[in-house]
Order: structure tokens, then sequence, then C-alpha cells
């Protein structure tokens, strides 16, 4: 298996410098036939690396310990469902997951790519494949996955125990996917405008591939926040660590991206803005790489020091320089066809929108780098942490909310304040009732008042607009459901884009009252006490312990009583793995509901909070130590994925081909004005 | 404001406050922490709330030393454990927040606080953010001004391919909008839209 990967490797090497070198010497010589044969080079370098990817984990599933990554990654006591993902567990590995995910991409987006892109093809493929052959060279030169081991003993040393749990299935592969994705709208964007195609011709390719690997980065990152929640022991999801905050910059760009993007389709202006947009998420991605890969910060993500960190900051300046040389040289082609009409426009309220992404951005960055700053400038070490981020992202964050609230109720182009008026007035006064009957029902964090209050200000715009939309539907002789659903069908874009900003409040609800309402305890207690945390009563029954080869087990079983009725029985878990010297713990989650569907798992109720524990230590005199916490509003965390997943599919989902051509939105609804003013972006 | 908005307002609130609501109500409602079933603590005496909250305020301030950037509310090794149990001793003796923290950086160095202090150098991390934003807002507005006066002026044909393309695509540009344009407004807030909910 390993001869396999390796020369799968190589193979997908020449294949991919053939296509990068080979794509751009056609355009030049204007030889259809060899950028054709690039194109199907670009193809053959994702199959082998798929065919590179399917040795490894065979090598892993087979227990082949000759491989080094192998042996050092996974033994035979592991699950075996563990061993068909224990491929990126570590450096090697998960590096060519990410060179396999990130070429098959790459083969999609070329194969996919618009016929108007024709001219800039060759030089896109060129972008995606010189970044492939970066990431193959460094596999086969110095993180080698197929390396032979040392010795082979026939037993592994076993993979990292916190990644032992259902998260890793599906956390990784989306996570490196959507940061190696960001590259693929930069090179749409990059190779147009190397071709010269600098009048929008790559826009809906960019804006497509941005949409979907912005839902790719979004749902890896929440499926992360979930995996910290029960398995880190702490009871929280997001800790501003370095790598997460990598991890997030991207994303937050991407998010500006997708949103300003729909100011040049509609409106043709901001294309330089765009672009640059564009190359400082690709940048930031590389910076994510770098910082992720022996980077020279500390976080519990990291894979450990390893010596390639100088090469990927390498590879980071290059990109810095190569996508600032495209953009100097092609922003003259790049003006506005029109001015900003405004301020009171759609226009800016995007725009506003993009400087607050990036003011996060640049906070987070400016976190990140501080403590180096402070190093080499101050000779001290310092730690920028968690309080730091939420004291200075907490009102930017805020800001943005409120924004969502009000920036699609603005008309594109101009419009006069009374009007803005009759769209604000309902959701504005909600959010203030809301936050008074908050402030009068006993809650005096302020910010999680105003917090509050600016969530129920979104939801009630987006609400109030549906119900106009729904109800003009309704006039037209609709029901409310066909009514709500043909207005959203007639504007994908935009409803999807709502759905969206939907699950943003339900994540807002839940970091609020997760951030401001938690309360929690540690207590040690010995078999049949009991403590009690607001109204639960924790009662400790007894442990059950399990031995394997590889770990040693326990479980704290415990009784949870809410006044004089029992409501749980849980049992979370703590397990020691001898060989890692690491503890492992498995938090026991009882989601206490808000209402209580019958038949259903209450873990799908609608949540109010979550009555989380953990056992910390098993005590020598047969106590245990307990991490007990109320997590208020936990549930709407998680319940925000499927909200947003079903937000942009419907977003992203194409119109049919008539209704795209023709704009025929007049006849297929006639009379209502809301159904056409909803057929637009 | 009209009978038909305040209908609304009312209405809505009472949509949403049926969701919020029952939530923050329990939140709020915390009543101390029960003290009827006294266990055995190994953080500090479980004596009221407040002090409690002020324990747990600090533990979220302070970094365990040996692990990489987890706050001590987060860790459970035996020196942050430890690391609790001292601070909340100290507590008890009357010591504030500061000399706490002063304590342990005595002890552990800067870098055992969360958040840089906000003195000498690094009174650097937290002025840096305001004043970027505070620039990006000044730029903001520049540019915003410029766009608004229409400095992008006419469209520089030809630059970065023939002209003949740029102009098509140009003139084709223009086609699709007029073909876009061609509905009435999309927009919610245009005075011409008869307010659908009237």
């Amino acid at each position: 298996m390993a001869d396999l990967g390796t020369m799968s490797l190589l193979l997908a090497l020449a294949l991919a410098v053939y296509a990068g070198i080979g794509s751009v010497v056609g355009a030049r010589l204007g030889s259809g036939d060899l950028i054709m044969s690039s194109r199907r080079s670009s193809y053959m370098a994702g199959v082998a690396l798929a065919v590179a990817v399917g040795a490894l984990v065979w090598a892993f599933v087979t227990h082949d310990f000759s491989i080094e990554y192998v042996r050092g990654h996974s033994d035979r006591a592991q699950s075996q469902a563990f061993t068909w993902v224990a491929m990126y567990a570590g450096n090697e590995g998960s590096l060519l997951y990410i060179t396999a995910i990130f070429t098959i991409m790459s083969m999609v987006a070329i194969y996919v790519s618009p016929r108007r892109l024709e001219p800039s093809r060759p030089y896109i493929i060129a972008i995606l494949m010189g970044i492939t052959v970066f990431f193959l060279t460094v596999l086969v030169t110095l993180a080698d996955p197929f390396a032979p081991a040392a010795f082979d003993d026939g037993r592994g040393v076993g993979v990292n125990p916190l990644l032992r749990h259902p998260g890793m299935f599906i956390h990784p592969p989306l996570q490196m996917a959507g940061l190696v994705g960001v590259a693929i709208p930069f090179s749409f964007a990059a190779g147009a405008m190397i071709a010269g195609q600098t009048r929008d011709q790559w826009l809906d390719a960019a804006r497509i591939s941005a949409i979907a690997v912005w839902a790719v980065l979004s749902a890896g990152l929440l499926i992360g926040a979930w995996w910290a929640y029960t398995i880190l022991g702490w009871g929280g999801y997001w800790s501003w660590d370095p790598i997460e905050n990598v991890a997030v910059m991207p994303w937050l760009v991407l998010t500006a991206f997708i949103h300003s993007i729909m100011v040049q389709k509609r409106r043709g202006m901001f294309r330089m803005w765009n672009v640059a947009l564009l190359s400082m998420m690709f940048v930031l991605a590389q910076f994510g790489l770098f910082i992720n890969r022996g980077g020279p910060v500390v976080s519990v993500h990291s894979f450990g020091a390893s010596t390639i960190g100088s090469v990927f900051l390498g590879f980071m300046i290059f990109s810095l320089f190569f996508a600032l040389a495209v953009f100097l040289w092609r922003a003259p082609s790049l003006k506005s066809d029109r001015p900003l009409e405004s301020f009171l426009s759609r226009e800016a309220g995007f725009l506003v929108n993009n400087f607050l992404f990036l003011g996060v951005t640049f906070v987070t960055l400016w976190g990140v780098l501080f403590p180096l700053f402070s190093e080499f400038a101050n000779d001290e070490t310092v730690t920028v942490s968690a309080p730091w981020y939420n004291q200075i992202n907490g009102p930017i964050l805020l800001a943005i909310v409120i924004l969502m609230g009000i920036g699609p109720l603005l008309p594109w182009r101009r419009t006069t304040m009374p009007s803005v008026q009759r769209w604000l007035t309902i959701p504005i006064a909600i959010g203030l009732v809301t936050m008074a009957l908050i402030w009068i029902s006993g809650v005096h964090e302020m910010w999680a008042v105003i917090g509050f209050g600016s969530l129920t200000l979104v939801m009630s715009a987006v609400l109030e607009e549906w119900y106009r939309g729904t109800m003009a539907q309704r006039r037209a002789g609709h029901n409310f459901a066909s009514g709500w659903w043909r207005m959203v069908s007639g504007n994908r874009p935009r409803h999807g884009g709502y759905i969206v900003h939907i699950a943003i409040i339900a994540l807002g609800i839940g970091v609020i009252g997760t951030n401001f309402f938690q309360q929690r305890a540690d207590v040690a207690l010995a078999p049949g006490e009991s403590f009690t945390l607001d109204e639960y009563r924790v009662e400790y029954v007894d442990t059950s312990n399990e031995e394997r080869v590889d770990r040693i087990s326990e479980w704290a079983n415990v009784n949870v009583f809410k006044g004089d009725e029992q409501i749980a029985s849980l049992a979370p878990w703590r397990a020691f793995y001898p060989v890692f010297n690491i503890a492992s713990v498995r938090a026991a989650v009882h989601n206490n509901p808000l209402v209580d569907i019958p038949g259903v798992p209450h873990y799908l109720d609608p949540g109010l909070e979550d009555l989380y524990i953990v056992p910390s230590e098993f005590l020598e005199d047969g106590r245990v130590v307990l991490r007990i916490s109320i997590n208020p509003a936990a549930w709407w965390l998680w319940v925000s994925g499927p909200i947003f997943i079903i937000g942009t599919v419907i977003a992203l989902w194409p119109a049919p081909a008539l209704e795209r051509r023709t704009v025929p939105a007049r006849r297929r609804v006639p009379s209502t004005p809301q159904a056409v003013r909803s057929a637009g972006v | 404001m009209s009978y038909n908005v305040f209908i609304r307002t009312i209405s809505l609130t009472a949509l949403l406050l049926a969701v919020a609501l029952p939530l923050l109500g329990q939140t709020s409602a915390h009543a101390q922490s029960g003290t009827d079933d006294p266990p055995a603590i190994t953080i500090g005496p479980d004596q009221d709330r407040e002090f409690e909250k002020r324990a747990q305020s600090l533990e979220t301030q302070l970094i365990c030393p040996i692990c990489p950037g987890e706050t001590l509310d987060q860790s459970f090794v035996q020196i942050s454990q430890d690391m609790k149990r001292i601070l909340r001793e100290k507590l008890q003796e009357g010591d504030d927040e500061q000399e706490i923290k002063d304590f342990f950086v005595a002890r552990y160095g800067t870098s055992v606080l969360a958040a840089p202090p906000r003195t000498g150098f690094n009174l650097v991390t937290w002025v840096v953010p305001p004043i970027g934003v505070g620039v990006g807002i000044v730029v903001l507005l520049i540019v915003m001004r410029q766009m608004k006066r229409g400095s992008a002026g006419p469209v520089a044909a030809g630059v970065g391919g023939p002209a003949t393309e740029s102009e098509l695509s140009d003139y084709l540009a223009e086609v699709d909008r007029d073909l876009l344009s061609d509905q009435p407004s999309d927009e919610p807030g245009e005075p011409e839209n008869r307010s659908a909910g009237d």
C-alpha cells in the first residue's frame, strides 16, 4: 500500500505540474488542444490523489504498521470505525487529505466553470494546480505519510484520545475542506484578472463557489464547537484559541464577500473591493495553515512543533505578493459602473457590513499576533485570551447583529428617511419592548438585554417582510404556506439569506445564554451524597469501570432530581490513556426542554437549558469530583446548524432556466407588487 | 403610530416573547445554590453565590500555567485546581481581585493573565483595536463620499483587453440590467409599494 500511495503522489505531482504549465503555455500559444489536455490532467491529478488517500485509509484499516504514520496514529485496540478516519489525525495524513480534497474540489470547479470564463480557464487551472503542486511538494519531500516505520512491532501507538469522538468523522474533513476551499473563489477571480476578463465574467462562479465553501466552513466550525462542548469538559465551545481564530478569520472575510458580491452583481459596483476581499481571504487561509503547521503560537489544536512551518510561511508570503500583483495590475479596469447614490441605501449598508466584518477580523488578527510582538519588542510573554476578545469583539458583533436587522430593509440605490421609518418602526418597537420586558422580568445583565433586544429586532424585521410578502400572495389566492413558499422561491438568494439570518439569531440566543447565565460548581461527592445547583439536585450513586488495553474507563453514575421528581440518570465518563498520559472526558448533557414534545428524544425538544455534568477526577477515597453546570440556551447553538443549511441550500438552489433568462416575473404572478418585488435579488 | 402598526407590534412581540421569555424567566429566577445538603466541596466552601461568582470570574481571568492557553475554569490539572483553591482562600481573607492577580503574576509572570494588563507596553493591545476601528470609520466615510460624488467616472474601456470585447460586455451588462430593471422595484420601503399588510 505504501508503494501505491507514494507512486500516486508522484504521479499526481507530475500531472499537476503538467496541467499548470501546460494550460498557461497553451493559452499563450493559443493551443486549444494543449489547454484541453492540461485540463484533463488536472482531473487525473485529483484521481491520483484520491487513490493515495485510499491507500492510506486502507493501510489504517488493515493495521499496516510498517508505515510510520499508521504506526504513530492508530493501534489495534481502537474501534474499527475510527481506523477509517484516522488518516487525518496527524500532520502528514491531514496534509494529504487537504491536498486531495482541494484538488478534487478544484476538479469540480474547473469542470463546472461557465463557458464565458473560457479565456480565463487556463489561468484558473494554473493557479489551482500551483497550489496543489505546493502541497504535493511538501508531502513528497517533508511530510511523507507513506514513509516506512523504523521498526514494526505489530502494535501501533494509537490515536490521540481527544480525537476519539463522533465529531472526528465530520469536523476535521469539513473544516479543512472549507479552509483550503477559499482558494477556489479566489482562483476564479484571479484567473479572470490575469486573462483580462475584468467585466464580471467571474462573478457568478466566484459567488456560488464562495457560498458553497462558506457553508462547508460554517458547518465545520459549528460541529467543532459541539465537539469541544462535549469533550473538553468545561462546558464551553469557543475559547478564542489561536487555531480557532485563524480558522474563523477567512470565514469572516468570506462572509463579508458573499454580502458585498451582491452589490457587484446587482449594481456593478465594488469590483475592486471584491477582488481585494478574495485576496485577503486567500492570504488569511494561508496564514491559518502556517499557524496550524508548526506556527509560533501555543494551542490545544496544533499539530505539534513540526519543521514545515517556515515552508508555509514562505508560501503565504508568496501568495500575498501574487494576489497583490494581480490586483494592482488590474485595479484600473475594475472601476465601478456608477456612483453610490445615497448613504441610505443597501449598497451603503453592505459597505458598513464589510467594514464591521473586517473590523472583527482585524481585532482577531491583532489578538493572535500581539503575544509575538510582545515577545520581540518587550521581551515579555503575555496571553491574549477570551476575556480580551469578548471585550473588544463583543461590541462589533453586536453592531453586526443590529445591522442585520436594518440592512435588508434598505432598498438599492436610495431611499428616504420616512420610508425607512415605516419599515423600521415595528422591528425597533418590538426590540425595545422586548428589552424592557426582559429587564422587568429581573435580568439585569445590560449587554445580554441589549443583545436579546437586537436579536428580536432582526427576527421581527424578517417576519415583517415575510408577513407582507405572504399576505400579497394570499390576495392572489394562495394559502399561508404556499404563499410563503411562492414568495421564497420568487427570490431564493434573498430569502435563503433571511433563513441564514434566523440561524444566526438562534446562534446568538445560545451565545448570550451560555455566556451571561451559565452557572457552575466543582464539587467532590461521596457515594450517596448530593449537591444542589439552582433547581437541580445531583446525587452521586456509584462508579462503574472497565479496563481495556489502551484505557481505563470510569463512569460516575448520578441521578438528577428536580424537586422530588427524578428527571434523569446520567453516566458521564472519564477515561485515562496510559500511553498518552491523557485523560479524556465525555460530558453527560441533560437538556431540560422548553417544550416537551411527546415521543421525541429530549435532546430534540426546543431547549431551555442544559444540565451538564463531567467527572473531572476520581479520588482515592471513593469520592468523585464533578463539574456541574447549567448552560442556558445551549441547545439553540446546535439547532442553528440545520436552519442555516436549509437557508444556504435555498439560496444556492438554481432558479429554473426560464426564469433566469427572461425574468417574466410579471407574467407569472400578475398584479401583486409584492410578488414582483420579490422576484429580483 | 397607526392602530395597525400598534396591533402588529403587539402580536409580533407576543409571538417572539412566547419563545424568549420562558427561557429568560428560568435564567433569571435563580435561587441561591442549595446549601440544605452540604457536600464536601473541593474548591472552596460554597457559602454564598456572590462569593462563588467572584471566584469563578477570577478563574476565567487566569491562565493555567502548564496548559496551552486554557483558563483555570477550563482546566482540571492539579496546578489549576490548586490555584482555584488559593484564589478562594485569598478572596476569603479579603484580598481584592487586583491583589490576587498580582500575587499570581509575581509567581508565574504576566502570561498567567488571560488578558494583558492595561499598563505600560501592554496598553498597546487594548488601544490598537479602537484606533484601528476609528481610522477605519474615517476611511469608510471618505470612501463613501468619494463614491457618492461619482469619482468612478466613465468606465475605463479597453483596459485589460481588446476594446471591442470590453465595450461589448459593457453593452451586454447594460442590457442585462435593463432587463432586470424592467420590473418594478423589488425593494421594501419604496414609497410606491402599497403596503401589503394593510
